[in-house]
């Protein structure tokens, strides 16, 4: 596991890399950098099947998406 | 018809607007745009209470973690969590990309009755507050009184306010934000809308001469 | 409660500058859109030109996403343009002239209101957007 703290930047680059288009913007991706434990999710929606995530249905049809809403749907906390 | 000397020099507006789009970054580091607000706020409160709840995870790093570390848990099992819990995931990250503040339903409210408000001390100061049944001499000789006129300013407003929403933005959206950040799609639409608006006001022009 | 308040005086000073630039009058606006007067035109246009170096330096902190231009960027920005020409108003703009007390404007309120219902209704139900940014 990198130990080494990742930038804002290096972080765009790989969102920029990210099967899902919206990753540049989306808080919850910008949740997912902080710790290794959590790439499970971004392989699984951001870089996997993005359709499934619900914060992506929700915004195809221009629904506000809280800051706090998983890919699955479920509240954080 | 007003004197058009009670109204500022261009250059003195070109800094009031571009003033303006600056504060707003400051205050939610987000570009200036108000069809956005129309949006969210005839969307109903409801439906960016869960937003509004999200506010004290935001601003609390360790509670953010733990919390999406439940999360993770309840996703994919405690297997996923569970070998980072002996050796605890350093976290490689704190930096954020995404920087703007998710403003509540009253904020979008408070913005646009700013909006309102500040059109009122406007005219206050140039002298033109007060009650006005006709939109403006032109006009009238354009499309008349009467029910057409309130028809065609309903149905403009109508063009308008899905226009902006299909393109993306408005004149400060697009125009102002998108062209000042040099984004393709918001110059496309300001140049088209720009072109449109003109060429449909010539031709109201050569129809009513 | 700091930020709606920074918020409202924003909205404030925003509407205070739109009229008294001259956006808030039906025929200003005619004039720019007829080319008789370059007056609102050049206000926009310094606007913008102010923004850009400012936009340019604040570049890291601001969305990394690139919009795509689709048929939605012209074809509303059309619909926009004639809407704008008819009425002399946009959303931002009708708040200031209803603000300064033009009862026409409350028609073009419920038309832009009614235009922006109805855009969630189509957008839900025929015309899911991936084009934009994930905004929220």
């Amino acid at each position: 596991m990198p130990s080494n703290p990742k930038s804002a930047a290096s972080l765009a680059e790989e969102a920029k890399m990210a099967t899902c288009k919206h990753a540049l913007d989306c808080s919850m991706y910008s949740q997912f950098g902080r710790s290794g434990l959590l790439d499970i999710w971004k392989q699984k929606y951001c870089n996997g099947k993005y359709e499934d995530c619900v914060r992506y249905q929700l915004t195809l049809i221009g629904e506000p998406v809280s800051p706090a809403m998983l890919p699955n749907g479920k509240m954080l906390r | 018809m007003t004197d058009p000397q009670s109204y500022w020099p261009w250059w003195l507006g070109s800094l009031g607007l571009a003033g303006v789009s600056i504060a707003f970054y400051l205050v939610t580091g987000r570009t200036l745009g108000v069809s956005g607000s129309y949006d969210r706020v005839l969307r109903g409160r409801r439906a960016l209470e869960a937003a509004d709840s999200a506010e004290h995870l935001l601003a609390d790093p360790a509670a953010m973690e733990a919390a999406l570390r439940a999360a993770t848990e309840e996703e994919f099992g405690a297997d996923a969590v569970a070998p980072q819990v002996a050796a605890p995931a350093r976290s490689i990250s704190t930096a954020v990309l995404v920087r703007k503040r998710w403003l509540t339903w009253m904020q979008h409210v408070v913005f646009l009755g700013g909006l309102l408000l500040g059109g009122g001390v406007s005219a206050l100061s140039r002298g033109e507050l007060g009650l006005r049944f006709c939109l403006d001499a032109e006009f009238g000789r354009y499309v008349g009184r009467g029910w057409i006129a309130w028809g065609v300013l309903f149905v403009g407003g109508m063009l308008a306010g899905f226009g902006a929403r299909l393109s993306g933005g408005c004149t400060s959206g697009n125009g102002l934000s998108g062209c000042g950040r040099l984004l393709l799609p918001s110059l496309v639409a300001t140049a088209t809308f720009f072109a449109v608006g003109i060429a449909t006001s010539l031709l109201i022009q050569a129809r009513a001469l | 409660m700091k930020v709606g308040v920074a918020l409202g005086v924003v909205g404030v000073v925003f509407g205070v500058v739109l009229g008294n630039i001259g956006f808030g009058s039906w025929e200003q606006v005619h004039r720019m859109f007829t080319l008789r007067d370059p007056r609102l035109i050049l206000t926009f246009a310094g606007a913008v030109a102010l923004l850009i170096p400012v936009y340019w330096l604040l570049r890291r902190r601001l969305s990394k996403a690139r919009p795509r231009t689709t048929w939605r960027t012209v074809i509303g920005a059309v619909l926009f343009g004639v809407g704008w020409a008819l009425t002399g108003a946009c959303p931002s703009i009708v708040l200031v002239t209803l603000g300064g007390g033009s009862v026409p404007a409350i028609a073009v309120l419920l038309g832009v209101v009614a235009g922006v219902l109805a855009y969630q209704r189509v957008q839900k139900r025929w015309l899911p957007d991936d084009s934009a940014a994930c905004d929220s």
